[in-house]
């Protein structure tokens, strides 16, 4: 009885005590939220900022959240910092590239890290595509792209999720005729209106905006985690075990919005206090309605759904990738 | 309408106004300051602006820019120094009016002009937001291609006399902006396998390092300062001032209408508007015998005209991002780094933003008039300010700033870079505004080239955009070439 007694003690002791390590550790320590663009109000700056201001109180210890920017190659100076640089003791993170994942199978020039070795903490913002038309165009729904003889579209250059999410629809087998150049949605959008071009697309909340308050544009289809709008027509549903590869290479970004991850080697107890905290923030009522007068659409993807993503873009074939490129 | 008044409660924010404020202070300090001017006051704020929200953002920098050609005639009635290139003319009759012992009544009268030159300009702007966005559904990549060319064409003519090198060192400038990974094809370009290269030159170190540094190193090195002279002593100077200016009220408005042309056509310049007001005052006034002898109506119709400028250059500005002068250059450049893209971006997705702009500029200038004319006596002390004891605590701001940009060493080395090729610039008398014109507008023609020939092909060239803005850009830049220089 003793024995148990002082086995007890031990276990209940050792728990205690790990518990307190964390919270001891990050109590009055600061945490830095590293963000792979300028400080621009731009997307990730603002998810990142966002984040930044509410997981604090979530963590074990109230820590004090800074953001730090650091722009770079495309996400790369952040990707290679995490890698490398990153303090390994749980009080820095990264918002990095959606297309860092994509950029490392390919063996992109720069590109120095390995994010199967970073300690994936989740993403924030599940991506989403909306798919749009002049109202005057014969094209109603995804299907009409497939069968049209050729599908203009305004783009701004490969590399950019809107982009990706059209090439998807060309590699599906409709005929794609890109017209790049065109660097935000107000300058896309407008190439419809004009009937310069026959489509464009873009993330949902920035089309949708637009098709609110201009009745010459027709939304024709959706890409992604969208409740609304379920009578318009999807690109999911035109997915066939022939192209279901190259719909999974094509859309890691939309899945992934915006990734976040601790760098290697952090002791596993402040991993899981983080991914906790992460997961716990993305609840938080005040955060939730910060979001939405930000106009940013949450949307949590787990840690092990992000691996398992990443695995499949990691082990694609050579051939599988020359598909996508 | 409603968004005309959510603008204005925007800017009517207590948050808003102290920018406006900061920008006012700025801008008056510096242009009566020997050496420095709005241009430089712009350049230093610009790597402040990155932490503040776009209202804010604009309040600081509209009004820093809105307000510069009102502080400016201080030093140039009081004791005959420029004080900004806006503010020649203003001389050959305020100077002489301070040495008949009537400096508070110019004084007064400049402010009052200014303040009704300024709000003319910023209504012409206004009259323009309700059309913004039906201008911009007529241009198209091969409309904008043609603006943007024109604009990169007008590099020649904002180069002073130094026509060819103005267009080398836009070229240049071109060359720079096309550093990084190209926006189409994902190619590298000029970044020779360094990663920071890659995003190609932000312009936080371009500007710093072209335009600010430059001008405070050579300020310390000449290390000058205005001589003083006495105050006046006039009875009611202000009164007289406020009164002259009303009674020639028509001559105000037939001055700022010149100036906002001027200011409306991109390339005629800030020097050239004092100028011609005052030559439209020597050549059509009755007694016009007695302009530039301490004529009020020489002081008057300058100011009025100087002010109403500004809002006719923010015309093209929103609309196709073409900056007229240097000030728009630099002012365009803080408006990219707080997101707002002139153009399309702007009047579709931030429709409140070009009305926010117009109550900054009524309401600083309206706020500057009056504080300055009852604030004469500090401006009398800041022109005696020695630049030694102001230019390093600017230079660090400056360096601070730009390494907090991406708290990245890699901005100050770059900001160093272009401070050396800008003091080499400066040293040998040429203008350093085409090489930021090229270097904003360059990246934007290649693009719109691009999308242009995707569209149309080889039959771009018979596009009736295409004969039609060439042979016009052409006709305009070397008939005007011709008058401007006459």
């Amino acid at each position: 009885m003793k024995f148990i007694s002082i086995l007890l003690a031990l276990v209940l002791g050792f728990s205690t005590a790990q518990a307190s390590t964390v919270e001891d550790f990050y109590k009055g320590n600061t945490v830095t939220v590293i963000i792979r663009t300028n400080a621009d109000g731009g997307s990730n700056d603002t998810y990142g900022r966002l984040l930044a201001r509410y997981i604090g109180k979530h963590i074990p210890g109230n820590p004090n959240v800074i953001v730090q920017n650091m722009p770079g190659g495309g996400g790369l100076i952040a990707a290679n910092y995490t890698q490398h640089r990153a303090k390994k003791d749980g009080t820095e993170f990264t918002l990095f590239a959606q297309g860092a994942v994509i950029e490392q199978r390919k063996k992109t020039n720069g590109v120095d890290y390995d994010v199967q070795s970073w300690n994936l903490i989740g993403s924030m913002a599940g991506g989403s595509s909306a798919y749009v038309v002049h109202k005057d165009s014969p094209i109603n729904n995804i299907a009409d792209i497939f069968s049209a003889q050729e599908v203009k579209v305004s783009a701004s250059g490969p590399g950019s999720g809107s982009y990706t999410t059209s090439a998807l629809l060309s590699k599906m087998g409709a005929n794609i005729k890109f017209i790049l150049g065109y660097d935000k949605t107000s300058t896309k959008v407008l190439a419809v209106l004009r009937k310069d071009v026959d489509m464009t697309n873009g993330t949902y909340s920035s089309i949708m905006k637009r098709v609110q308050k201009n009745p010459d544009m027709k939304l024709i289809g959706i890409l992604g985690n969208i409740d609304e709008n379920p009578q318009v027509d999807r690109l999911e549903n035109y997915v066939t075990p022939e192209n279901q590869t190259v719909f999974d290479l094509m859309t890691v970004s939309v899945t992934a919005g915006s990734p976040f991850a601790l760098p290697p080697g952090v002791p596993s107890e402040r991993v899981q206090a983080i991914r906790d905290a992460f997961k716990a923030t993305l609840k938080d009522a005040d955060f939730l309605a910060e979001a939405k007068k930000l106009k940013r659409p949450i949307a949590y993807t787990s840690p092990e759904k992000m691996e398992k993503l990443y695995q499949t873009v990691l082990s694609a074939s050579d051939e599988d990738m020359a598909k996508v490129e | 309408m409603d968004i005309a008044f959510q603008a204005l409660v925007d800017v009517l924010s207590p948050a808003s106004i102290f920018f406006m404020l900061a920008g006012i202070f700025v801008s008056s300090t510096f242009v009566a300051l020997p050496g420095f001017d709005t241009k430089l006051g712009l350049a230093i704020l610009i790597p402040f602006i990155i932490y503040l929200e776009p209202v804010l953002a604009l309040s600081l920098m509209v009004s820093t820019y809105a307000v510069s050609n009102t502080a400016n005639s201080i030093t140039s009635i009081l004791f005959a120094v420029p004080g900004g290139s806006g503010s020649q003319a203003t001389i050959l009759d305020g100077y002489r009016m301070a040495r008949q012992g009537k400096a508070g009544q110019a004084l007064s009268a400049s402010f009052t002009a200014s303040a009704i030159g300024g709000i003319f300009g910023a209504l012409f702007f206004l009259v323009f937001i309700p059309f913004m966005p039906s201008i911009i559904l007529w241009f198209g990549p091969v409309e904008m291609l043609m603006l943007v060319f024109s604009g990169l064409l007008l590099i020649g003519a904002l180069s002073g006399s130094h026509h060819y090198e103005g267009i080398a060192l836009g070229l240049i400038g071109m060359i720079l902006g096309t550093v990084g990974i190209h926006y189409t094809t994902g190619q590298p370009r000029f970044t020779m396998d360094n990663i920071y290269l890659m995003d190609g030159f932000h312009l936080i170190p371009v500007v710093m390092g072209l335009f600010a540094m430059p001008e405070l190193i050579s300020l310390y090195i000449t290390n000058s300062t205005i001589s003083k002279t006495g105050t006046n002593n006039e009875k009611t100077p202000v009164r007289d001032g406020v009164r002259k200016t009303f009674q020639n009220l028509k001559l105000i408005f037939q001055t700022s209408i010149i100036g906002t042309w001027i200011g409306f056509v991109p390339g005629l310049g800030a020097a050239i508007t004092d100028w011609v007001a005052y030559a439209f005052c020597k050549s059509t006034l009755p007694n016009r015998e007695n302009i530039g002898k301490g004529d009020v109506r020489g002081v008057i119709a300058i100011d009025a005209a100087t002010n109403a400028k500004e809002g006719g250059a923010l015309v093209p500005a929103m609309l196709f991002g073409l900056p007229g002068s240097s000030s728009v250059a630099i002012l365009l450049s803080a408006f990219s780094i707080i997101g707002i893209q002139p153009g399309i971006a702007l009047i579709i997705d931030t429709p409140k933003i070009p009305y926010v702009i117009f109550w900054i500029m009524v309401i600083s200038t309206i706020i500057t008039s009056v504080a300055l004319l009852f604030m004469l006596p500090l401006f009398n002390k800041i022109t005696v300010i020695r630049p030694e004891y102001l230019v390093p605590f600017l230079m660090l701001m400056i360096t601070v700033g730009t390494y907090a940009v991406a708290n990245s060493f890699y901005y100050i080395w770059a900001m160093m870079a272009f401070t050396v090729f800008g003091m080499w610039l400066k040293l040998h008398n040429l203008t350093r505004v085409p090489l930021l014109i090229g270097f904003l507008l360059g990246p934007i023609a290649e693009r719109l080239l691009e999308t242009s020939v995707q569209l149309h092909g080889w039959s771009l060239l018979y596009h009736p955009a295409v004969i039609g803005g060439l042979c016009t850009v052409f006709a305009v830049v070397l008939l005007f070439k011709r008058v401007v220089h006459k």
